[in-house]
């Protein structure tokens, strides 16, 4: 039964299929509505204007300038705030509950779980993903330095979450198609490779697992070390050897907790200190 | 305190649906760039949007949409259609009445960067044309408008100062003779404008220029070799922060942005291979 431990956390997978279909949706609108046959009651904004990462790179021109970059809205800022404050209280659940270009990767890893079985998000030796998993800090530093000097979207042609939901309108630069072509082909075999690597707003927001008032508990007086909890994390997180995950990493699945794959109740719970 | 999946997936939503209505209600929520009929961009300093026309029974530029002719505009908004027609400078074998704004691409060429003409095109000059107010959308938001079009506005319109160093940092030049065009043209008629050789060449040599345009910014002319020294003598005073527009520091000190930008090109033309 454990085995469906995913599964048993179907909130989150129905949340996945929500927001993946409502930016699809809003993508397509947008460009249905240049031709004047736009779906009413839906937003026919522009992807740019609903990614709270437009947000966080439009920061610093706008401390200093007062504008955004371009193509950067209101609503981004809106956004950027409101999924800080999920950060704050839960850590980086945006990447593992709404984020559509995790949600994604993780679907298409489920086609390579059955190709790979046990080898799986296992292929990398430890020795040096450990190394790996900060360069995604180094593509932050890239993007908001970028940005900053040019007052222009410089991630964009990259960005594989626009290219996800452009690469029909012929307005995706190559090299985004290719970094989205490379990440759906890695998450044959690593779980969200983008995620762990590269996502610019993920290292952002794993920031916030360090001080998150709600984290992963383990009760270490019911743990039987069965070492599931490390064993199914997508994000290879050795949940079995820490009282709290405090790891950049960490999205928010509750995957590990004793709701999903732990074998015992109450023992891996997402709570607040002294409430495990 | 511990918290279980199904409180979490409500706690995600309730924040993220209920934080979007709560912007809405409060009049900060905007998916779109904004600007009034002077031209400034509003959401850039205060949040809200400009009111439409809803409620006065009034067409509001904002509603224009790709699939509306020309004549369906000429009627909304009362603009004579051969002002439309010579505005977008539509060739003469075009029926400019059944001609619609989604197929500009068609009979323009590209105008490199990010300049093009299109259904926000149509929006900005009804918008001048008229006096209403609208709202662009993210990627209209640099919206250029044809050289005649802007001289028709000059002429036609009441504009003040600002719309005018507006319009000229937002002009595509495409040395066409736009001569009124019929509604219903002989089809043999031959091809004006944009469409003849010479002029297709000339938009290219124009592609592959350095132009200054209305959102060029004080790092685009420094990285495209201008010194910095330069820049500082034409707008006679020091460099603002880089990512400025010089548009923006032009209204900003009162300046017209017509004469710093033509000395300003003088010099990007120097730099320029």
């Amino acid at each position: 039964m454990k085995s469906l431990a995913r599964d048993r956390i179907w909130v989150r997978a129905a949340a996945q299929v929500l927001f993946f279909t409502l930016i699809a949706l809003i993508a397509i609108n947008h460009v249905l509505e240049e031709s004047g046959v736009a779906i009413p009651l839906l937003s026919n904004a522009s992807l740019h204007a609903v990614c709270p990462f437009g947000g966080v790179v439009s920061l610093y021109q706008f401390a200093v300038v007062g504008t955004f970059t371009e193509k950067i809205h209101q609503s981004s800022f809106i956004l950027m705030i409101l999924v800080f404050i999920l950060a704050f209280l839960f850590g980086s659940v945006f990447c593992g509950w709404v984020c559509p270009l995790g949600s994604v990767q993780e679907w298409v890893g489920k086609v390579g779980k059955r190709l790979f079985k046990k080898r799986y998000n296992h292929f990398i030796p430890s020795r040096i993903d450990r190394y790996l998993r900060y360069l995604r800090y180094i593509m932050l530093a890239w993007v908001i330095y970028a940005t900053a000097m040019t007052g222009k979207l410089a991630f964009s042609d990259i960005d594989p979450y626009y290219a996800l939901f452009n690469f029909w309108t012929g307005e995706v630069a190559v090299t985004g198609l290719a970094v989205l072509g490379l990440t759906l082909l890695a998450s044959l075999a690593v779980e969200r490779p983008w995620c762990k690597y590269a996502c610019p707003y993920g290292a952002v927001l794993g920031i916030t697992n360090l001080f998150s008032v709600f984290a992963v508990r383990r009760r270490e007086s019911t743990c039987k070390s069965c070492d599931l909890c490390t064993r199914d994390c997508p994000m290879n997180i050795p949940v079995h050897a820490v009282g709290v995950v405090r790891d950049h990493q960490c999205i928010g699945c509750l995957v590990c907790t004793s709701e999903g794959i732990c074998p015992v109740e109450d023992t891996v719970v997402f709570a607040t200190r002294g409430g495990r | 305190m511990k918290i279980r999946s199904k409180t979490l997936g409500v706690i995600i939503a309730v924040v993220i649906f209920g934080g979007i209505v709560g912007a809405s209600a409060l009049g900060l929520w905007s998916t779109a760039a904004v600007r009034n009929p002077e031209g400034r961009r509003l959401n850039e300093s205060v949040g809200g949007t400009v009111g439409e026309d809803a409620g006065t029974g009034a067409y509001a530029p904002a509603g224009i949409r790709g699939n509306h002719q020309f004549s369906d505009i000429s009627d909304m908004f009362g603009i004579p259609l051969e002002t439309l027609s010579r505005a977008f400078a539509l060739p003469a074998n075009v029926d400019a009445a059944t001609f619609r704004n989604q197929d500009f691409d068609t009979i323009y060429p590209e105008f490199g960067g990010e300049q093009e003409i299109g259904n926000g095109s149509m929006k900005w000059f009804v918008a001048l044309y008229t006096g209403l107010p609208f709202e662009l959308e993210d990627d209209e938001e640099d919206t250029y408008l044809l050289r005649p079009a802007v001289d028709i506005l000059k002429s036609h319109a009441d504009l003040t100062g600002e719309q005018i160093d507006y319009l000229d940092a937002y002009v595509i030049e495409i040395d066409v003779e736009s001569e009124p065009v019929e509604s219903n043209p002989p089809e043999d008629e031959p091809q004006a404008g944009v469409e003849s050789d010479s002029d297709a060449e000339e938009v290219e040599r124009k592609q592959d220029a350095l132009v200054m345009v209305g959102k060029t910014s004080f790092a685009d002319l420094l990285d495209w070799g201008v010194p910095a020294e330069q820049i500082r003598t034409i707008i006679g005073g020091e460099i603002p922060n880089r990512l400025m527009s010089v548009y923006d520091y032009c209204a900003q000190n009162g300046l017209s942005f017509g004469g710093i930008k033509t000395e300003l090109q003088v010099e990007v033309d120097k730099v320029t291979p």
